[in-house]
């Protein structure tokens, strides 16, 4: 009874309403191309196995003057790191890490951030204020900088980067999701399913969380994004996964001291990090454009 | 009822006494009202200011309110913060670790060794104390020994500061002035505009340090233009600023660009346009003062993400600030001086944060209405 009063599928207003067929044409296909390039990263992670072992130190990975192999010599595709290890089977293995993070990462500090400004744009009061100054705190911690001191004592791992990593991002979640849960709080449907007795967290899951899917979707692709960033930067540092076992940032750092003579080493893992970030920027930036932009006219080109 | 439609401005209500007592309700600044007051209830007839303060008196003591409580309010939210970060840190160094004065002297220490490191640290003391006794050290400067060398940690916090804070004024400025161009040249085109599109994406897409590798490459070992070397003076300080500065373009820009075409649109331009100035009067008079309140609410919430950058960009270029102590500390384990940087750095954010708000309520009227940003 009281559900069918309700808009079962409230999706218009959000997405695509408003727009140009050529606009949302155009959008969609920025998304596309984004899914696309993440699609491809991810087959290329989930092949790491066929290229061999990426800890294993060949005899023929360096050559007489102790130099790495360069790209296509002696069968290995694109070359050997420092030591002679094969540093196509490196980088793919360690963008499986890179992506394993990233995925952890960015489904715990999203839900976390969502669970937690859903909580304070709905309930309000006292819970909000304790809520949202936290999230204020959270926010003006310094994130590179408390990451490193964090890791010193989580530890170095993947299940560190994801404890740092999520401790210090999901604050943004929260602030953006509390937000429209306050403009949403107030309209009309909501209004009228609390007045028919609808539990405070069904109308939270049934009538909030749908109308604000496409903000969603939107903040994990800049979260994920900002997560591989974060992720592959500490590692980076140095804070992140243990040396031997590859992963982008580290392998980045690795790559950072031969520099001189085979930049090849910096290249490879620095154009894989900038693909993974650029595949979510891209799908993001689709996303926002699904929203209908107010068209003001400037007062200058009259 | 009184009390109720004053919720913004506590300090400024009148007594409940003198609430019902004469001026009529135009004789009340508007500015007394909050700006979240629902429209319902600013229909419904307001409390009167306190006797003996004229209209003009009112607005502008209302107008002093807003601003102090809004600082206040700043204030406090910065102390919130760094009493968080202080017991976070003093968490991290005494609390998580298990024993300290092992991770000081190392696996190896003999008993005595230990005992002479609690002794000093005051580590057989209850917690509570030890939390005071750091707390108060913070407060005082001092943020202990560095477990590696010895020294005090805030005279190495003092010694890397200046640089990183020459770093990031230089990078504010790189920033600040390419947003702003990019922006701009958008919001007057009154369209998106592909290459300014494309320079915004490739910038989001490239994280500091991977900007930083491509520039030294191509600029330091390429051609040659820019030294490769560490070093502190005007010739290093050159890539790592433009790297920190480019990576907050595309916020900049976004912000100038949104900023600008709302103002572009908004009735005072048009009036201006109207009255016949020309183009560069009404955008250097109307137009740029109402945009430079965006672009200072964008540079406080940014220190945070700045101060971040500062690490990544100070290791690749080898710039002695606080980063790169920062990462040295990391290797060799130096929990006094990690956690010293994070507290400083958190001081860092939160002035910062505060300079870009008071600034902001300078430049711009309306915002001292605002509780929160």
């Amino acid at each position: 009874m009281t559900v069918s009063l309700l808009p079962r599928r409230p999706a218009p207003a959000a997405t695509a309403h408003g727009l140009s067929a050529r606009r949302l044409r155009r959008a969609r296909a920025v998304v596309a191309a984004g899914l696309a390039v993440l699609a491809a990263l991810v087959v290329l992670a989930l092949a790491a196995p066929l290229f061999g072992d990426p800890l294993h130190i060949d005899r023929d990975g360096i050559s007489a003057l102790g130099l790495p192999r360069g790209a296509g010599e002696h069968g290995y595709l694109l070359g050997t790191d420092v030591l002679g290890r094969d540093l196509l089977a490196r980088t793919a293995y360690g963008l499986r890490t890179t992506l394993e993070f990233t995925v952890l990462a960015n489904v715990c500090s999203v839900g976390l951030g969502t669970l937690v400004g859903l909580t304070a744009g709905f309930y309000r009061g006292v819970t909000e204020q304790v809520l949202m100054r936290t999230v204020d705190v959270f926010l003006s911690v310094p994130t590179v900088i408390s990451g490193l001191a964090l890791a010193s004592v989580v530890g170095r791992s993947v299940g560190g980067i994801v404890v740092v990593v999520a401790a210090l991002y999901w604050a943004w979640t929260a602030r953006l999701v509390h937000g429209e849960t306050l403009r949403l709080r107030g309209r009309p449907f909501v209004e009228a399913a609390l007045v028919h007795g609808v539990r405070p967290r069904t109308v939270m899951v049934r009538h909030i969380l749908p109308n604000i899917r496409t903000l969603l979707l939107n903040i994990a692709a800049l979260n994920g994004a900002a997560v591989v960033v974060i992720g592959s930067g500490l590692s980076y540092l140095g804070a992140g996964v243990v040396p031997p076992h590859p992963e982008l940032g580290s392998l980045l750092n690795e790559g950072a001291q031969a520099l001189e003579f085979a930049p090849r080493l910096l290249l490879v893992p620095l154009t894989l990090v900038v693909a993974l970030v650029l595949s979510f920027v891209l799908v993001s930036e689709g996303v926002s454009r699904m929203v209908p932009e107010s068209e003001r006219r400037s007062w200058l080109n009259i | 009822m009184a009390e109720h439609l004053n919720t913004g401005h506590p300090e400024s209500a009148p007594p409940p006494g003198e609430a019902s007592e004469g001026t009529p309700p135009e004789a009340v600044p508007t500015t007394a009202v909050s700006p979240q007051t629902p429209s319902a209830e600013s229909v419904l007839p307001r409390s009167a200011p306190p006797k003996g303060v004229s209209p003009k008196g009112g607005r502008s003591r209302a107008v002093w309110w807003g601003t102090a409580r809004r600082v206040g309010l700043r204030l406090l939210l910065g102390a919130a913060t760094i009493a968080v970060v202080v017991t976070a840190t003093f968490a991290l160094l005494y609390v998580v670790p298990g024993d300290p004065a092992r991770g000081i002297a190392g696996p190896r220490a003999t008993p005595e060794l230990l005992e002479r490191i609690r002794e000093q640290l005051h580590l057989t003391a209850p917690l509570w104390e030890q939390y005071g006794a750091y707390a108060k050290g913070v407060f005082t400067g001092d943020l202990g020994d560095s477990y590696q060398r010895g020294t005090p940690v805030a005279a190495l916090i003092g010694d890397r500061l200046p640089p990183t804070l020459l770093l990031c004024a230089a990078a504010l400025f790189v920033e600040i002035l390419l947003g702003a161009a990019l922006g701009t040249w958008e919001a007057l085109r009154g369209r998106r505009l592909m290459p300014v599109l494309m320079t915004n994406i490739a910038l989001l897409a490239i994280p500091a340090f991977a900007l930083g590798y491509l520039f030294l490459l191509a600029f330091g070992y390429g051609l040659g233009i820019a030294p490769v070397s560490n070093g502190a003076d005007t010739a290093h300080m050159v890539l790592p600023a433009i790297v920190l500065g480019l990576t907050g373009v595309p916020y900049y820009a976004s912000v100038v660009r949104d900023g600008m075409a709302a103002t572009l649109a908004s009735p005072h331009v048009r009036t201006a346009v109207a009255k016949g100035l020309s183009r560069p009067a009404v955008l250097r008079r109307h137009v740029l003062r109402c945009t430079l309140s965006p672009v200072l609410t964008m540079a406080g919430m940014d220190v945070a993400i700045f101060v971040s950058n500062v690490v990544f960009v100070e290791t690749i270029f080898g710039w002695p600030g606080i980063g790169s102590l920062q990462v040295t500390a990391f290797a060799d384990q130096d929990r006094p001086v990690l956690m010293g940087t994070v507290v400083v750095a958190a001081v860092l954010v939160v002035l910062g944060n505060l300079l870009a708000d008071t600034l902001r309520s300078v430049v711009d009227p309306r915002s001292r209405q605002e509780l929160t940003t």
